[in-house]
Formats: C-alpha cells, sequence, structure tokens
C-alpha cells in the first residue's frame, strides 16, 4: 500500500489556512483596542521562536510524528500522559472551532435551526475530509487558499474606498507595555501556537532534499501573520476599537458596509465562505491529530479506523463544552493561561528531551562503532 | 429532532464502521472502538437527558482561571 503524503508546500498552505482562518473572522480581542495591531505585530515575533522549536522537534525524527517521539523519548507512563494531554487539546480546540462556526451561522443566517444539525454537518465534512487521502486534503487546502486570499484581498481592495481617515488609530500606543503584551499573547496563543497541532501530521510530511520544515514553519506564519494584520487594521480603520470589542465578528461587521455603490452588495457572503472552509481545514486537522494520538495510545496501526467514533466523540463535546457564543467568547479571553500547557509547556518539555534522547543514541552508536573488532 | 440526527448518526457509524471491524475481528480495534462510543454516547446523554442545565467544559475552565488569577 502506497504510503500517503502532503508535501511540505500542501504544509505551507495548511497552516497558512489553520492561522488565518476562523482567527480573520473573530479576531481575537486581544483588549488593547486601537493598539491591537502592535500585539498582532509582537505575537508574530513571539511566535517565531515556538515554531522553530515544533520545526526542530520534526527534523530531530524524520518521519515520525509527535505522538511516535513521545513514546520513543519518555518512559511509556509519561509518554502516554502527554499524548493524552494533546488529545484533549486537539478535541476540545475542535469542539470550539464548530461552536464558533456554529454560532455565527445561527446569528448571520440559520436563526432557528438546532446547533446540533450545524455542528454534525460541519464534523462530517470534516470527518470525510480526514479519512479521505491526506493528499487530496492537501491539494484542496491550496484552492480553497488561495480562494480565500482572492476574497480577502477582494474586501481591503473595497475597503480603500471607505477609509476616510487614519483617526481610528490614535492614539497610537496608549496602553501600557504589559497590556499590550498582554494582548500579544492572547493573539500568540490563537491562532498562531495552534500550529503546535501539525506536529501530530508530521510523519506524513514528504519533504525533497533542498526543502526546510523550518522555512515552512516560518514562512507560513509570517504571510498568515501579515494578513492577519492586515485584516485587523482593515477593520480597525473602518469599525474603530470600540465597535470591534463589542462585536464578535468584525470582519463580518466590516464586509457589510463594504460594497461598489449599487452594483455590488451584501459581499459579506464571501467571508461566510472563508470562514467556513477555514473553519473545515482546521477541524480536519485537529481530528486527523486526535485519531493519531488515540491510535498511538492504544497501539493500533490505523488510524483512520478510529475517525468515526473520534468524530462522534467531537460531536458530545461540541455539546457538552460550550452552551452559548458568550461563554465561548468568554473562554477565549483565559484562552491564552489554558493553552500555555498544550502549546508552550509540553512542546518544550518534548523538544528538550528529543535533543537528549537524540545525542546519547549518538554518542551510544559511535562508541560503539570506535570499539575495535577482536 | 435533533436526537433522530444523533440516533442516525450513530447508526451509520455502528453499522458502516463497527461491524467491518467486528467481522475483522481485531481485539484492540474493537474494545477502543466501543470504548469512544460509549464515551460520546455517554456525554450526550447525560447533557442532553440527565442534565440539561449543567455548567459546559469551557464554563468551568473559565471560572476556574478567573479564581486563580
Amino acid at each position: 500500500m502506497k504510503k500517503e503524503a502532503i508535501t511540505v508546500k500542501q504544509l505551507i498552505f495548511l497552516m497558512m489556512l489553520f492561522i488565518f482562518g476562523t482567527t480573520a473572522t473573530i479576531e481575537v480581542h486581544a483588549n488593547v483596542g486601537q493598539d491591537s495591531w502592535i500585539s498582532t505585530i509582537l505575537a508574530i515575533i513571539f511566535s517565531l521562536p515556538m515554531v522553530v522549536v515544533f520545526a526542530r522537534i520534526i527534523s530531530l525524527y524524520p518521519g515520525k510524528n509527535l505522538f511516535d517521539i513521545m513514546q520513543e523519548v519518555f518512559k511509556p507512563v509519561v509518554g502516554k500522559i502527554l499524548i493524552i494531554l494533546m488529545i484533549w487539546y486537539a478535541l476540545f480546540t475542535a469542539s470550539n472551532v464548530v461552536c464558533i462556526i456554529n454560532n455565527f451561522i445561527k446569528i448571520t443566517s440559520l436563526l432557528s435551526t438546532p446547533r446540533l444539525i450545524i455542528s454534525l454537518s460541519f464534523i462530517v465534512i470534516a470527518a470525510y475530509l480526514a479519512i479521505s487521502k491526506l493528499n487530496g486534503f492537501g491539494k484542496g487546502s491550496t484552492t480553497v487558499f488561495y480562494i480565500v486570499i482572492a476574497a480577502t484581498v477582494i474586501t481591503m481592495l473595497m475597503s480603500l474606498g471607505k477609509i476616510k481617515n487614519f483617526n481610528n488609530l490614535f492614539p497610537i500606543a496608549n496602553h501600557s507595555i504589559s497590556q499590550i503584551a498582554g494582548g500579544a499573547w492572547a493573539i500568540f496563543a490563537m491562532p498562531f501556537a495552534e500550529v503546535v497541532l501539525f506536529l501530530g501530521l508530521a510523519d506524513v510530511i514528504k519533504r525533497k532534499k533542498n526543502e526546510s520544515i523550518y522555512k515552512a514553519f516560518i514562512f507560513a506564519t509570517l504571510i498568515a501573520g501579515a494578513i492577519l494584520l492586515i485584516v485587523n487594521l482593515r477593520n480597525l480603520l473602518l469599525l474603530g476599537s470600540y465597535l470591534i470589542e463589542s462585536s464578535y465578528f468584525p470582519s463580518f461587521k466590516t464586509a457589510r458596509i463594504l460594497g461598489i455603490k449599487d452594483i455590488l452588495e451584501r459581499i459579506e457572503g464571501i467571508l461566510t465562505y472563508n470562514f467556513m472552509m477555514a473553519g473545515i481545514c482546521k477541524l480536519t486537522v485537529c481530528i486527523i491529530f486526535a485519531s493519531k494520538g488515540t491510535t498511538k495510545l492504544f497501539g493500533l496501526k490505523n488510524y483512520k479506523t478510529l475517525i468515526a467514533p473520534i468524530s462522534l466523540l467531537l460531536l458530545s463535546l461540541c455539546l457538552v463544552g460550550n452552551d452559548n457564543i458568550v461563554e465561548i467568547f468568554d473562554f477565549i479571553h483565559v484562552y491564552k493561561y489554558y493553552a500555555l500547557p498544550f502549546q508552550i509547556i509540553i512542546p518544550l518539555i518534548v523538544w528538550i528531551g528529543a535533543e537528549i534522547k537524540t545525542r546519547s543514541d549518538k554518542t551510544k552508536s559511535e562508541n560503539t562503532q570506535s570499539i575495535p573488532e577482536p | 429532532m435533533e436526537n433522530a440526527f444523533i440516533l442516525l448518526a450513530y447508526t451509520i457509524v455502528v453499522v458502516f464502521g463497527f461491524v467491518p471491524i467486528i467481522k475483522k475481528k481485531h481485539k484492540g480495534e474493537i474494545t477502543v472502538y466501543s470504548f469512544l462510543l460509549i464515551l460520546s454516547a455517554g456525554l450526550l446523554i447525560f447533557k442532553l437527558f440527565i442534565s440539561p442545565d449543567s455548567k459546559s467544559i469551557s464554563e468551568i475552565i473559565t471560572n476556574f482561571i478567573t479564581g486563580l488569577k
């Protein structure tokens, strides 16, 4: 059987879609008003060392995913505990994504459709993508990314005509450094550091000799970060910080006021498409991550077998996880604290462990080679 | 209505996912599959029938972290 794989190029597109996707519409409330663009820049800078750590973990053990590495580096019990924690993180992140999409649809269009039906529809699509060949998912994400970018560029160009002045950006740096850094941390946690979930897909990345995984991670972070920054500036300039902070979906609000006279109106539909497509992509990555983790945890071989029950578990989590949009956005405010162990502490522990293990293995093999045969 | 959709989803997963695994007689897969199905069904039953007004997980986490701060 041919091993499935995604190329580095596809990985970059997937990561960009993953980072930029849902956050471009909900926009993490950094609570720094008009200084949120400074926080976004700082978040991009903060995330660079972390993505380098993620890339380093992958390059230390080529052809292995996070769970293989955890099992190899740590003792079975510790490795299994770490795997359980990461599975929980992936599943709960996925349930939050579903709930955000769910509420977005309920608020903007399908007012009286039961949330379970909307959730189920999205989970079924994501599960189907996860069961299908990963190569197809990678190729599809490339296409979707181009459409998403084209839509974003169109809305940006249209907004240029609406921007009369830059007053909404002033006074610049009105908040303290600690407040701006706190805002940057919130944006770092959601969405930049969430790319830790791609470590679960590390075993399927097909690399050519001249392709660097470091460059892929850094490039995806920078490009997606730049797009998020532009979206953030656009919303700030058009809506102002007060309207952004009082809105759950500021980009959608921005798109509603855009248009070209009477010729082109109601372009917020494009934004809805972007949001859903990117959301499905994020959901698929989370489902694959959780399935691979569960497969490793119980010592099974094929992760695709478990995608269906994991998806059902996700559906249950959507019900138990969040009740309404207010709860989700309250949770987003504390997300940076909640996500700290999964996004920073566990990856750092794995990285340090992997460095020590690979070096000791290298020394051992060198010593074995240097002993002369009798 | 909602419950009918859930039931349909479970039926599809059991018929097209679980039954073929049982036929293959892979002990490990059967155990994990049934564990996940029971866990998800348990959570659903808890939220839909036993305690519909219980606090959600995100609310519990939010309260916990806010309490720590």
